[in-house]
């Protein structure tokens, strides 16, 4: 899965460590989504789109492989 | 009890959680220290053995149990961790065990005690945690 997470984030000009208090999560969590480690469930989702005040599918996409 | 899925709740930076842990780890290693040294003396009575058996069983479970409450207060993410690191530390037990029983069979090893295969378990653990861990924070 693809996401905007760090073109976003540095569009607000937020730290990882600042939009994972944001949404409820450590610094490391917010990484592992921007390297795509770590895919988030539908709640974090929901919260992250929240925080940026998109839709969750303007911000993570389904790859082919997915 | 269903677990809370909530994102916003952490552990909160503090010494009670880990006060927790420790604790149990010392109630842990207490009681199997004092049940095996009361069985080295091979008392006679069933039931003075059952229940040292039973002490040592239930001052383990304080860990899990602490542990599983660390766990219930984490994040999404902190749980996807544990998920993956118990994943890698169970295969890495089978396949220890699974070599361990064929140099039995190939006449290398004679005899394993059950003290070294839990000891193992709970070290793959520990290295699995560390590692997942390294590996989605990096």
């Amino acid at each position: 899965m693809k996401n905007r997470l760090r073109v976003l984030r540095a569009e607000q000009n937020w730290s990882q460590a600042e939009l994972g208090m944001r949404v409820g999560v450590t610094r490391q969590a917010i990484n592992a989504i921007e390297t795509g480690k770590y895919d988030p469930g539908l709640p974090l989702a929901m919260k992250i789109a929240r925080a940026f005040a998109q839709k969750v599918d303007d911000i993570f996409e389904l790859e082919e492989s997915d | 009890m269903p677990l809370d899925m909530s994102e916003g709740k952490k552990i909160a930076p503090g010494a009670k959680v880990l006060g927790q842990i420790f604790l149990s780890v010392i109630l842990w290693g207490g009681t199997f220290v004092f049940a095996v040294r009361m069985l080295r003396h091979h008392p006679t009575n069933v039931w003075e053995r059952a229940g040292l058996v039973l002490l040592a069983v239930l001052g383990f479970l304080t860990w899990p149990a602490a542990v599983l409450k660390v766990i219930r207060l984490q994040s999404e993410f902190e749980r996807r961790i544990h998920l993956v690191a118990l994943a890698l530390a169970f295969v890495a037990d089978i396949l220890f065990i699974f070599t361990a029983n064929m140099l039995q069979f190939a006449g290398f090893l004679d005899w394993l005690s059950l003290q070294t295969i839990w000891l193992v378990m709970f070290f793959t653990w520990f290295v699995a945690m560390y590692a997942t861990s390294w590996y989605y924070r990096s």
